[in-house]
C-alpha cells in the first residue's frame, strides 16, 4: 500500500496505535451509552415521584379551590433542579396553572388559557419527546378525579455527562496509543537494528571481494546469517574469479586459434548444419579465388563449381562438409577441383571433421581444411605420363643407387635381359655385366659420380639365360631435389640387330670387293673400245651445235618480227582511232540533226558512213584481241554473274536485226550461278549469236544452255552453250577452215556480209586460252549449223 | 553555268566533244596543252576535266599527277579519253588519278550519260543548251 511508511517499525507503530484508537474510540461510547441510559432511569424515577408529590399538593388547593397558592406552589416547585415546565389541567385538560423556566433564568407563570391532551387512562405516564422527559400525573382526591400534573424536565444534564464520558475515554485511548507506540518501539529497536546491521553488512559484502566481515551485533540467528552469508559470498567471489580468468583464458585461446586459422597455408571452411559456409580463412580465399564475403551463406557446394578427378561434376551430396554434416564421420583427403571465379580450375584435398556440443548427437556445424593440390596432381600427372613413357619405352630403363643397386626396372629392361622386376630390384647392377668387363661397373659409377653423361657406351650385358647382349648405353646421373648426385639411370638400347648387320655388312663388302676386282679387268678391255665410239660421237655433237646456233639465231629473228607485229598492231589500232573518231563521232552528230536538220538521202549515205567507221572499229578491236591473245596478255577476270542474264543480255544486242529478218529466236536457258571470265563469255556468246542471225535468212535460232556431265572438282560443271541455226550450214570439206583468220566463205546467196574475218577465230582463241573451254562445230550444209561453246562453270580467280 | 575543262591538243577531236558537253548544258574551257590544262583545271573549277592522254608536253598521265597533287585540286573529277587500247594502259590511267577512262571513239551521243555516271555526277538542268550561250556571266556570282 503506498501510503504506508516503507520502515518497518513504523509500519508496527502505526498499526499497533490504529488498533488502539479504535478500542479506545468504541468503549468510550459504549461507556457513554451506559452511563446516558442510567442517568436518565434515575431522572424518570425522580420524576415520578416529584409528579406524585406535585399532584397531592395540587389536589389540596383544587379542593381549596384555592388557585392562587396554585400557582405560588408552581413556581416554588419549578426552581427544582431539571424542572422546565409544569403545568396543572382540569380532567378535561384545561389549564390552570402553567410555569415555565428558561435556561439560567428564575420560573414564570405562563398566561393564558388553553387545553392540554391528557393521556385517555387515569394513572401515571412518562414519554421522553423533543429531549424532554414529560410526567403525567393525575390529581385524585378519594375516587374522584380532580385534574392532571404535567411536568417537563431537561435533559441537558444527561447529554453533558455523555459528552464528558466521551472526552475522557479519548484521552484515554490517546495516552494509551502514546504509551504503545514507545512500547511498540522499545521491542522494535533491537530486530530494527539488527536488520539494518544486515542491510549494511550486506551492502559491505557486495564489496568486500570474498573477505569475511563481521557484523557487530550479538544476536546467535544474526551470527549464524552472518557466518553462512560470508561463506556464500566468498564462494560467489571466487567462482567469480574463476570465470574471469576462464574467459581470459577463451579469450587468448579464441585469439590464438583465430590467428591460427587465419595464418595457416590450409584452407579453412566452416559450415553451419545446413551446410552454409559461416567463416572462411584468407588461404581459402586464395585457393578457392572468392572473398570470404562472396563465400559467407552459401552452400558448401554449388552444383556445377565443382568436378570429381575424372572430369564429371562433383555430386553435390559427395560433399565431404555434407557428408560429414549428415553422418557426424569426418571425412579425408577427397580431392576435387574447383572452378574459380574468374575460370581457371583448381584442384583441393579437402578434410572435414564435425562439431558436437557436448551432449548431441548430431553434428551443429562442420570445419572443412584444404590445401591446393593442383600443382601436385599436375605433378603427379606428368609423373604417371612419364613413368608410363618409361614401362612402356621399347629401351631397358634401369636406374640404380650410387652404390649399384637396381631401384627400378622397365618392361623393355626385362625383355632385353630376361628378368623380372621382382627379381632383381635391390640386387646389384654387377649382376649384368659380364666376368670379362670386370673395370667397367667402377668406371661407370666414377664417372656419373662426377656428374657427367655416358653417351653410346657400346658395350655388352649377360642375360638372365647367359648369353650376351650388345647394347648401346646411355647413363645419366640422378639427382635429388638438392642437386645431390643419388643414383643414375641407365638407357640401354639392344643393338645386336645392327652389330649382326654391320658383320653381315662387312662379309658382303668383301666379296663384293672381290667381284669388283675381277670385273674391272673386264671393264678396261670394254672401255678401250667406248672411247673410239666417243670420238665419234664427239664429231657429231660439234655438227648439232652448229645447227643449233642457226636455229637460234632464227628464234631470235622470228621473236623480233613477233615484237615487230605486236607494235605494228598497237600503233596502228592507236592511229586508227583517232580518224574513226572523227569519223563515227561527226557523222553521229549530223545524223542525229543536232546541227540541223538533214534529208533523207543524207542521212542514208551519213548511215552508211557510220556504219564503215563503226565496221572498222570492229576489225581493229579483234586484231588487238588476236594480237593480245597470241601475246598472252589477256588474263582471266573472274566474276561471278546469273548466266541466263548474260545470254539476255547478248540476246537483246542481236534481237533488232533478228526482228529485222523476220528470225524466231528461241531460248531455252536454266538459271546458272557461274564464275568465269563475263566480258571475255559475253564476247564469244555474243559472236556466235551475231553469226547465227547474220547467216540466217529465215527459220530460228536456237539457243541452249544445259549442264554436262563431268563435274570438275575444281572448274565445277561443264557448262554447253549451243547456238543452232537454220541457216545456209557448211560444207565438210570447208568445215576444218573455219576457225582460221580472214577466212570468209560465200554464203550460198552470194550476198555480202559483213564481217572481219576474225571472229570465229578469235572465239575459239577466247574459249580455250580465257574460259578454258572448247569451241565445237557441227553443220549440215543448207539445213544449218550449231556451234557448242562448252565450258566449265566455276574457274579460280 | 557550270564549267568543263576540254584538255586536247587534236582540234577534231576537241569540237566533238564540245558538241556533246555544250548540248547537255556545260560551258567547255578548251587546253591544248597539258600545262595550260593544269593551270586552267585549278584556277577555273571545273564540274570534271576530260583529259587526252596523248598530248605535246607534259602527257595527260602526268597532267592528272599534277591536278591530283595541286591542293585546290585533289578532287575534281578527271576522265581521260584516251586511243591507247593495249593491255595495261588502263591501269596506269587509272593510278595517275584518273577517275574514270573512256576508249576512243566515242559515241557522241552517249559520252556525257557515261562520264555523268562514271564520276557520280548529275546533269546540269534539262534545257540548258537552248539558253546557255547568251545567259554566260549570269550564273557566276
Amino acid at each position: 500500500m503506498p501510503f504506508l511508511p516503507r520502515r518497518l517499525n513504523f509500519r508496527v507503530i502505526l498499526l499497533v496505535s490504529a488498533i488502539l484508537c479504535l478500542t479506545g474510540a468504541m468503549s468510550g461510547w459504549v461507556s457513554a451509552k451506559r452511563q446516558s441510559n442510567r442517568l436518565t432511569a434515575s431522572m424518570s424515577e425522580h420524576a415520578s415521584v416529584m409528579a406524585g408529590n406535585f399532584a397531592m399538593s395540587c389536589a389540596r388547593f383544587m379542593v381549596l379551590e384555592d388557585y392562587a397558592e396554585l400557582e405560588s406552589f408552581l413556581l416554588k416547585s419549578a426552581e427544582l433542579p431539571d424542572i422546565v415546565r409544569l403545568q396543572v389541567c382540569e380532567a378535561d385538560g384545561a389549564l390552570i396553572g402553567d410555569v415555565k423556566r428558561e435556561a439560567g433564568g428564575p420560573p414564570v407563570t405562563q398566561l393564558g388559557t388553553g387545553r392540554l391532551a391528557v393521556p385517555a387512562a387515569v394513572s401515571p405516564a412518562m414519554a421522553i419527546t423533543g429531549g424532554r422527559l414529560v410526567a403525567w400525573q393525575p390529581i385524585v382526591v378519594g375516587s374522584s378525579m380532580l385534574g392532571w400534573v404535567r411536568a417537563e424536565y431537561g435533559m441537558d444534564s444527561i447529554r453533558q455527562a455523555r459528552t464528558e464520558t466521551m472526552v475522557h475515554s479519548l484521552l484515554l485511548a490517546l495516552f494509551w496509543m502514546a504509551c504503545s507506540a514507545l512500547l511498540v518501539l522499545m521491542v522494535l529497536r533491537p530486530t530494527a537494528r539488527a536488520l539494518h546491521a544486515l542491510t549494511a553488512f550486506a551492502r559491505r559484502l557486495d564489496q568486500s571481494k570474498g573477505e569475511r566481515i563481521a557484523i557487530d551485533h550479538g544476536a546467535w540467528e544474526i551470527e549464524e546469517l552472518e557466518a553462512s552469508l560470508n561463506y556464500a559470498s566468498e564462494k560467489l567471489w571466487s567462482a567469480e574469479q574463476q570465470m574471469l580468468v576462464d574467459r581470459e583464458r577463451l579469450r587468448e585461446s579464441e585469439a590464438m586459434y583465430r590467428s591460427l586459422v587465419m595464418s595457416m597455408a590450409e584452407g579453412v571452411l566452416f559450415h553451419s548444419a545446413g551446410g552454409e559456409i559461416t567463416a572462411a580463412n584468407p588461404a581459402a580465399e586464395r585457393i578457392l579465388g572468392k572473398s570470404a564475403a562472396q563465400m559467407l551463406g552459401s552452400a558448401a557446394d554449388r552444383q556445377g563449381e565443382a568436378v570429381c578427378e575424372d572430369g564429371s561434376p562433383f555430386p553435390i551430396d559427395r560433399h565431404p562438409a555434407l557428408v560429414t554434416l549428415r553422418s557426424a564421420e569426418p571425412q579425408h583427403n577427397v580431392v576435387m577441383g574447383i572452378r574459380r571465379p574468374e575460370g581457371s580450375l583448381v584442384w583441393i584435398s579437402v578434410n572435414s571433421q564435425p562439431l558436437i556440443r557436448e551432449g548431441e548427437t548430431e553434428p551443429s556445424a562442420a570445419v572443412t581444411t584444404f590445401h591446393d593440390v593442383t600443382e601436385r596432381k599436375r605433378a603427379e600427372e606428368s609423373l604417371l605420363h612419364l613413368a608410363a613413357i618409361v614401362e612402356y619405352s621399347d629401351d631397358a630403363i634401369i636406374s640404380k643407387s650410387l652404390q649399384g643397386d637396381i631401384l627400378s626396372w622397365n618392361r623393355g629392361a626385362q625383355r632385353l635381359l630376361g628378368y623380372r622386376e621382382a627379381e632383381v630390384v635391390g640386387r646389384s647392377i654387377a649382376l649384368l655385366i659380364p666376368p670379362q668387363r670386370p673395370t667397367e661397373l667402377s668406371h661407370i659409377m666414377g664417372r656419373i659420380g662426377q656428374g657427367s653423361v655416358i653417351e653410346h657406351l657400346e658395350t655388352q650385358r649377360l642375360h638372365k639365360d647367359g648369353s650376351l647382349i650388345d647394347v648401346s648405353l646411355t647413363i645419366s646421373p640422378l639427382f635429388d631435389a638438392s642437386g645431390r648426385i643419388i643414383g643414375a639411370s641407365t638407357i640401354a638400347r639392344d643393338i645386336s640387330y645392327r652389330k649382326r648387320a654391320e658383320l653381315e655388312l662387312r662379309k658382303a663388302n668383301e666379296e663384293l670387293e672381290q667381284r669388283v676386282s675381277e670385273r674391272t679387268a673386264d671393264l678396261n678391255s670394254r672401255s678401250e673400245e667406248l672411247a673410239q665410239s666417243r670420238q665419234a660421237l664427239l664429231k657429231i655433237v660439234d655438227d648439232l651445235n652448229g645447227k643449233t646456233a642457226e636455229l637460234e639465231a632464227a628464234n631470235a629473228k622470228l621473236k623480233e618480227l613477233d615484237r615487230l607485229k605486236s607494235m605494228f598492231v598497237a600503233s596502228m589500232s592507236h592511229e586508227l582511232r583517232t580518224p574513226l573518231n572523227s569519223i563515227i563521232g561527226f557523222s553521229s552528230v549530223v545524223l542525229d540533226e543536232w546541227l540541223g536538220p538533214v534529208n533523207d538521202e543524207q542521212k542514208e549515205n551519213l548511215a552508211i558512213i557510220l556504219r564503215s567507221g563503226k565496221h572498222l572499229l570492229n576489225l581493229i578491236n579483234d586484231v588487238i584481241d588476236v594480237s593480245k591473245i597470241e601475246a598472252g596478255k589477256i588474263e582471266l577476270l573472274a566474276d561471278e554473274f546469273e548466266l541466263s542474264e548474260l545470254i539476255e543480255e547478248a540476246l537483246s544486242l542481236v534481237r533488232k536485226e533478228a526482228l529485222e529478218k523476220g528470225l524466231e529466236l528461241r531460248l531455252d536457258a536454266p538459271p546458272l550461278l557461274m564464275r568465269t571470265d563475263r566480258r571475255r563469255l559475253l564476247q564469244c556468246v555474243l559472236n556466235l549469236f551475231s553469226n547465227a542471225v547474220k547467216f540466217t535468212e529465215r527459220g530460228q535460232v536456237d539457243v541452249q544452255v544445259r549442264l554436262l556431265d563431268g563435274d570438275d572438282q575444281a572448274r565445277g560443271a561443264l557448262v554447253e552453250i549451243a547456238v543452232a541455226d537454220t541457216g545456209c550450214g557448211i560444207r565438210e570439206e570447208d568445215l576444218p577452215r573455219m576457225f582460221q583468220p580472214f577466212v570468209r566463205l560465200l554464203s550460198p546467196s552470194q550476198a555480202t556480209v559483213p564481217g572481219t574475218g576474225l571472229g570465229l577465230y578469235l572465239t575459239r582463241k577466247l574459249a580455250a586460252e580465257i574460259l578454258k573451254g572448247e569451241l565445237l562445230l557441227t553443220s549440215e550444209y543448207g539445213k544449218g549449223s550449231r556451234f557448242a561453246l562448252r565450258i566449265p562453270s566455276r574457274l579460280p580467280s | 553555268m557550270k564549267k568543263v575543262l576540254v584538255i586536247e591538243d587534236n582540234k577534231d577531236n576537241l569540237r566533238l566533244i564540245s558538241y556533246s558537253l555544250k548540248r547537255a548544258g556545260y560551258q567547255v574551257i578548251p587546253a591544248e596543252s597539258g600545262e595550260l590544262g593544269v593551270e586552267l583545271a585549278l584556277s577555273e573549277l571545273p564540274v570534271f576535266v576530260v583529259m587526252d592522254i596523248n598530248l605535246p608536253g607534259i602527257d595527260g598521265l602526268e597532267a592528272s599527277r599534277r591536278i591530283r597533287c595541286a591542293p585546290r585540286g585533289g578532287e575534281v573529277p578527271i576522265v581521260a579519253i584516251t586511243s591507247f587500247a593495249m593491255y595495261g594502259d588502263r591501269d596506269r590511267i587509272i593510278e595517275a588519278g584518273c577517275s574514270a577512262y573512256f576508249e576512243k571513239p566515242i559515241d557522241p551521243l552517249t559520252i556525257v550519260e557515261k562520264i555523268h555516271a562514271a564520276i557520280g555526277v548529275t546533269a546540269p538542268a534539262p534545257g540548258a543548251a537552248e539558253r546557255a550561250e547568251p545567259s554566260e556571266p549570269r550564273e557566276t556570282p
